[in-house]
C-alpha cells in the first residue's frame, strides 16, 4: 500500500498544478485565452470601429493615436491602414484618415453586433454591467452577420443597447440619437419602505432590466401603483409585498429597483 | 363547425403546427384551452371539469407539465388543456411561450379564463392580454369562497359587462359553478352566446397614433386578420414569431414606426394595461368591503415567518414528515420484501425449476432481473408513498412557498433561490423526483443550480446503507447504551454534511461555471387554503410515487441482469467479478474502501437500493464465507450481526464504514436521476457537470479522510 504522507504530497501536487491551469484571471488558462484574444484585436475591425466612433465625435484620426487606442507599435498600424487602404474601407490625407462610405458600412456593422451583444449580456445573462463591454468586445468578432440577424431577432430587434446608445439597423443606418436609460438616482426606494407602510410606485430604475424588469412589470409594478410592506422574513431580507391583492416575496435589491413617492408626498 | 368560427379572431392554424402543440383533431367536438395566473386553483378548475378523465405528461420538446382531459356536456364531447399558469403572454419564459402559442396556434373553440377574486387586478393583466388574441373566452371567477371568506364582493354580472364576456362564478374546490362553466363552454362554442370583449387599453395620445398606424399596416396588408392591433403591438415589440408569419414588406414598415416609440414603449403597454384593469377592477367590486377575514392568515404568517416560531416551527414539521416517512415505511418495506424478495424469488426459482428452464436462464431472470427490481420496489416504494403525500400536502396548504420565504437569505448568500430548499427536500425522498420538481424554479441559473446540487441531498435508496454503516461500524464504538443514539447521529450528521455541501457547491457553481447565466426573483405567497385530501393522494401517488418507481425498475432490471452475469460469467476459472475486484482492488485501498465497493457502485448505478446486497453477493464471491447467502451470485441480505461479522472477516474497519458513507453520500446520482438530468437541462455539459462534480467530490473527500487518518494513526 502507499504511504499516506507521499500519497497526500501527490494529491496536493496534483490540485496545486490544476489550479495553476484552472484558476480565473491568473490561471495559465485564462492567460492563454487572453493572449489570443489581445493577438486578434489588432484587427481590421477595431480599427474601423475606431475610426467611427471618432469620425462621430468629430475628430481627425492620427495613426499615432489608433496605435495608441488599439495598444500596438505605431509601424502596425500604419501598416494597418495602408491594407484598409488598399481595400477601399480608409482614405487618407496626409496624417489623418478617414472612413470611406464602404468602411463606414462595415464599422456600423461591427457597431451593431457589439451594441447587440451588450444587449443580449444585459437582457438574457447574469453578466455584471462591468463585465458587458469586455464580453462584447471579445465576442463581437466571432459572430458572422448571419448569426448577429438571427441574435437580433431572438432580442426583440432591440433599438438601444444597455447604455441608451442606439443599435445601428441591418442595412447601415443610425435612425436617433442616443438616450438616457438610467435616470436621475432615485430618491427613496421600496427597500426603504417600513414595515407595514403603504406607498406609491414612480418608477422602475434603470438597473431593472430583462427578465426582473418584465417580471415586476408583469405582477404590476408600474407607476402608480399601491405597494404595502407587509412581511418581513426571519433576517429581514426577503420582505412579502402586497401588490395588488397577492402577497409578493421580493429580495432587497429588487426593491432597490422600485422608486416611490417620498414620505411626505405619498397619495 | 359553427357559425362563429368565421368570427374567431387568431391566426390561421396549420396541421403540421396542431401536431406540434400535441393535439390530435379526434374524438372531441371543442377544443378548450384553461389559461390563467399561478395560484389561481387553475388546476383544481381543470379536476373539477374532467374528474379523473385526465392524464398528464410533457408539452412536445419542452419541460413543462401538460394536462389534458375530457368531459361531456349536452351531448358535445369537449377537451380541455391545462395551460402552464402565467403572469402574461410576453413568451419570456418557456411557460408564457407554450401558453401563448397554444392561443395562437392551437385555435382552441373556447378559451377559459380562471381568474382568482381575491387577487382580480393583477388577474386581469393576463385577461386582458388573451381578449386581445382571441374573443371566445369564459371567465371563470374562481375563489369567490375564499373572496367571501375575506370580505372581498364582487359582481360577476359587472364584471361581465365590462369585460364584455360571459362571467361564470366559482368556487372549484366545492364544485360550486362547474356545471354552469360546462354549460356556458359549450354555449360559445356553439356560437350561442358570442363574447364581445371590451377594446384594449389605449395609450398617450402620441404613442397611441403610432400604435393605430402600425395597426392599420397591418390591416391593409392582411385584411383578414381581425385583431390587427394585437399583431401590430407584437411587431411594435419585436416579436419574433409573430414577424415570422407577417409579410417582410409589413414588418419593415413597422420597423420604421418602432423607431419613433418611446423606448419605455414596453413600460408604457404594461402601465396601460394595468391602468385598464384598476377601473375593471373597480367597475366589478361596487362596494368596498373591508379586508377583514384576512387577519387570519395574517396572523398565521406571523407565527410561521417571525424569527422566534417560524425556524422552530419548521424544523419541526420537516422533522415529522421525515420521522412518519422512516418510521411507517419500515413495516410496509418488510412486507413487500418478504413478499417479493423471499417468498416472490422462491416461487419464481420453484418455478423456473418445473419448467425445466436452463440453470443459465433461471439465474439471469430469476436471481437476476427480477431479484434487483423486487429489491428496488420493496425499498423504494413504502417511503416514496408516505414522502410525496406529506409533501403534497404541505405545498397544498401554501406553507411550502412560506418556508422558501424563510430560508431564501441563505440560499441568496450562495446564488441560489430559496425554493430550492424544497427541491432538496423532495430530494431526501428521490433524487429524480427532486429534480423534476425545480420546475418551479423560474430563474434559469437557480434552476441549474438546484439540479446540479439535489443529488447532495439524502435519498430515502441511500438510508439504508447509512444506517446499516451507521450501526455497524459508528454505533458500536459507543457504550451498548448509548449505541442507537451516537448511530443516528451519524446518519443526521452525514445528512446535514450534504446540506453543507450543497451550499458550499451552490457557491461555487454561481460564481464560476454558472456565472452568466440569467437570474431573476420572484416567489408568491398564496393564501393558506384546506388541502384537498383525495386529490392530493391522487396526484402525489400517481404522478410522482409512480413514475418514479417505473423509472426505477426500467433501470434496475437490466442491473439486476448485468449483476448475474458478472458474477457467475467465469474467465479462466474465476466469475467476472473475481477479476473486476482484484484490479479495482488498490484504487479502492487508496480511498479507504476496497474492490467490492467500487465495483458493487459501477454495477449498482441504476439504483443505490441495491448496493448493500451487491456489495455482500460480492464479498460472499471473493471467498469471504461461501455458507452464508442464498448462493452463488445472488442478491441477499442478512440480519445486521452478521452482515457485521462477515465484512470484518473480510478486512472492513470503522474507517471503511465511515467512507462509505461518505461516498454513499458523495457519488454519482443514480442512472434514473442522470436520465431525468439530461431530460430536464437538455445539456450534456450541465448533465456532465451534475454526474461528475459529486463522484469527484466523493473520491477526493474519502481518500483525504482516509490519508489524514492513516498519518494519524501511524498504520
Amino acid at each position: 500500500m502507499i504511504a499516506p504522507g507521499p500519497a497526500l504530497l501527490v494529491f496536493a501536487l496534483l490540485l496545486l498544478g490544476a489550479a495553476g491551469i484552472a484558476w480565473p484571471v491568473h490561471g495559465l488558462a485564462a492567460r492563454f485565452r487572453r493572449a489570443r484574444r489581445d493577438a486578434r484585436r489588432i484587427g481590421v475591425e477595431d480599427t474601423l470601429k475606431y475610426l467611427y466612433h471618432r469620425e462621430a465625435e468629430g475628430l481627425a484620426v492620427h495613426a499615432d493615436a489608433i496605435a495608441g487606442a488599439l495598444g500596438v507599435r505605431p509601424t502596425a498600424a500604419r501598416d494597418l491602414l495602408e491594407r484598409l487602404g488598399a481595400a477601399g474601407l480608409v482614405t487618407s490625407a496626409g496624417v489623418t484618415h478617414a472612413l470611406t462610405d464602404r468602411g463606414r458600412q462595415e464599422a456600423l456593422r461591427v457597431v451593431r453586433t457589439h451594441r447587440l451583444l451588450e444587449q443580449y449580456l444585459a437582457d438574457r445573462t447574469g453578466v455584471a454591467p462591468d463585465e458587458w463591454h469586455t464580453f462584447a468586445e471579445d465576442a463581437e468578432h466571432d459572430l458572422t452577420p448571419e448569426e448577429a440577424e438571427a441574435l437580433a431577432a431572438r432580442l426583440g430587434q432591440p433599438r438601444f443597447d444597455p447604455h441608451g446608445e442606439p443599435i445601428p439597423t441591418a442595412d447601415g443606418t443610425l435612425p436617433v440619437t442616443a438616450i438616457r436609460p438610467d435616470g436621475p438616482p432615485p430618491e427613496r426606494t421600496l427597500a426603504d419602505a417600513a414595515p407595514g407602510e403603504t406607498v406609491r410606485v414612480r418608477r422602475l430604475t434603470g438597473e431593472c432590466r430583462g427578465p426582473q424588469r418584465r417580471r415586476l412589470l408583469d405582477l404590476g409594478v408600474v407607476p402608480g401603483t399601491t405597494i404595502t410592506a407587509e412581511l418581513s422574513s426571519p433576517g429581514g431580507d426577503p420582505v412579502a409585498y402586497r401588490i395588488r391583492g397577492a402577497l409578493i416575496a421580493l429580495r432587497r435589491q429588487q426593491a432597490a429597483w422600485i422608486e416611490i413617492d417620498g414620505p411626505g408626498r405619498a397619495a | 363547425m359553427t357559425p362563429t368560427t368565421s368570427m374567431r379572431t387568431r391566426l390561421p392554424a396549420r396541421d403540421e403546427s396542431f401536431i406540434q402543440l400535441g393535439v390530435r383533431s379526434d374524438g372531441f367536438d371543442h377544443l378548450v384551452a384553461l389559461a390563467g395566473n399561478p395560484n389561481t386553483g387553475k388546476s383544481t378548475v381543470f379536476n373539477a371539469l374532467t374528474g379523473l378523465r385526465q392524464h398528464t405528461g410533457n408539452w412536445p420538446g419542452k419541460t413543462v407539465t401538460r394536462a389534458e382531459g375530457r368531459f361531456t356536456v349536452g351531448g358535445d364531447r369537449c377537451k380541455v388543456v391545462d395551460l402552464p399558469g402565467t403572469y402574461s403572454l410576453q413568451a419570456a419564459s418557456t411557460d408564457e411561450e407554450v401558453a401563448r402559442d397554444f392561443l395562437l396556434f392551437g385555435a382552441p373553440a373556447v378559451t377559459v379564463l380562471v381568474l382568482d377574486a381575491t387577487a382580480l387586478e393583477r388577474n386581469l393583466n393576463l385577461a386582458l392580454q388573451v381578449l386581445e388574441i382571441t374573443p371566445t373566452v369564459v371567465v371563470c371567477l374562481n375563489l369567490m369562497d375564499e373572496a367571501r371568506r375575506r370580505g372581498i364582493a364582487v359582481d360577476p354580472e359587472a364584471l361581465a359587462s365590462v369585460l364584455g364576456v360571459p362571467v361564470v362564478p366559482a368556487a372549484a374546490r366545492g364544485g360550486e359553478g362547474v356545471e354552469a362553466l360546462r354549460a356556458m363552454i359549450r354555449q360559445v362554442a356553439r356560437g350561442e352566446v358570442v363574447p364581445r370583449p371590451t377594446p384594449p387599453a389605449p395609450f398617450a395620445p402620441a404613442v397611441e397614433a403610432l400604435v393605430r398606424e402600425a395597426a392599420d399596416a397591418v390591416r391593409a396588408a392582411e385584411p383578414a386578420r381581425p385583431n390587427a392591433r394585437w399583431i401590430a403591438l407584437r411587431l411594435l415589440d419585436g416579436d419574433e414569431r409573430v414577424a415570422a408569419t407577417m409579410p417582410s414588406d409589413l414588418v419593415d414598415a413597422i420597423d420604421a414606426i418602432r423607431w419613433r416609440l418611446p423606448a419605455d414603449f414596453h413600460d408604457q403597454l404594461a402601465a396601460g394595461r394595468f391602468a385598464l384593469a384598476e377601473r375593471i377592477a373597480r367597475a366589478a367590486r361596487p362596494t368596498a368591503v373591508a379586508t377583514l377575514g384576512a387577519a387570519l392568515d395574517q396572523r398565521l404568517d406571523r407565527w410561521l415567518t417571525s424569527p422566534a416560531t417560524g425556524l422552530p416551527l419548521m424544523v419541526a414539521m420537516l422533522a415529522v414528515v421525515f420521522w412518519l416517512t422512516i418510521a411507517g415505511a419500515n413495516v410496509p418495506s418488510a412486507m413487500l420484501a418478504d413478499l417479493l424478495v423471499d417468498r416472490g424469488h422462491a416461487w419464481l426459482g420453484t418455478m423456473a425449476t418445473a419448467l425445466h428452464a436452463p440453470d443459465w436462464l433461471r439465474g439471469l431472470l430469476v436471481d437476476g432481473v427480477y431479484l434487483a427490481t423486487a429489491w428496488v420496489v420493496s425499498v423504494m416504494l413504502p417511503p416514496m408513498a408516505i414522502f410525496f403525500p406529506l409533501f403534497t400536502l404541505l405545498e397544498d396548504l401554501g406553507y411550502l412557498p412560506r418556508v422558501a420565504f424563510n430560508l431564501d437569505a441563505a440560499f441568496r448568500r450562495v446564488g441560489a433561490h430559496g425554493k430550492q430548499a424544497l427541491t432538496m427536500c423532495m430530494g431526501f425522498g428521490c433524487n429524480a423526483a427532486g429534480v423534476v420538481a425545480t420546475r418551479i424554479i423560474d430563474s434559469p441559473r437557480e434552476r441549474l443550480v438546484a439540479i446540479i446540487t439535489n443529488n447532495f441531498s439524502l435519498c430515502n435508496g441511500r438510508w439504508p446503507t447509512q444506517i446499516l454503516m451507521a450501526s455497524l461500524f459508528v454505533g458500536v464504538l459507543a457504550p451498548p447504551a448509548l449505541a442507537g443514539v451516537v448511530s443516528a447521529a451519524a446518519v443526521v450528521g452525514v445528512t446535514l454534511l450534504g446540506v453543507a455541501t450543497m451550499f458550499l457547491a451552490s457557491w461555487a457553481l454561481t460564481r464560476t461555471v454558472l456565472r452568466g447565466e440569467a437570474t431573476s426573483f420572484s416567489l408568491e405567497l398564496p393564501p393558506y387554503r384546506p388541502p384537498r385530501l383525495w386529490q392530493t393522494l391522487y396526484t402525489s401517488v400517481i404522478d410522482r410515487t409512480l413514475i418514479v418507481l417505473w423509472r426505477a425498475i426500467v433501470f434496475a432490471a437490466p442491473a439486476g441482469a448485468a449483476i448475474w452475469l458478472l458474477s457467475n460469467v467465469p474467465i479462466a476459472g474465476e466469475p467476472v467479478a473475481v477479476h473486476l475486484i482484484r484490479g479495482l482492488e488498490p484504487a479502492g485501498l487508496l480511498l479507504g474502501l476496497n474492490g467490492v465497493i467500487l465495483l458493487a457502485y459501477v454495477v449498482a448505478i441504476p439504483a443505490n437500493e441495491i448496493v448493500v446486497p451487491t456489495v455482500l453477493m460480492l464479498t460472499v464471491l471473493t471467498g469471504g464465507a461461501p455458507e452464508a447467502g442464498a448462493g452463488a451470485g445472488v442478491l441477499f441480505e442478512l440480519d445486521p450481526a452478521a452482515v457485521g461479522t462477515l465484512l470484518r472477516a473480510d478486512g472492513w474497519t470503522t474507517l471503511t464504514g465511515v467512507n462509505l458513507m461518505l461516498f454513499s453520500l458523495l457519488h454519482n446520482p443514480c442512472s434514473t436521476t442522470i436520465h431525468t438530468i439530461w431530460k430536464e437541462t437538455g445539456s450534456g455539459r450541465w448533465t456532465a457537470v451534475a454526474t461528475l462534480l459529486p463522484v469527484g467530490l466523493g473520491l477526493t473527500v474519502c481518500f483525504l479522510v482516509t490519508q489524514v487518518v492513516r498519518l494519524l494513526t501511524g498504520s
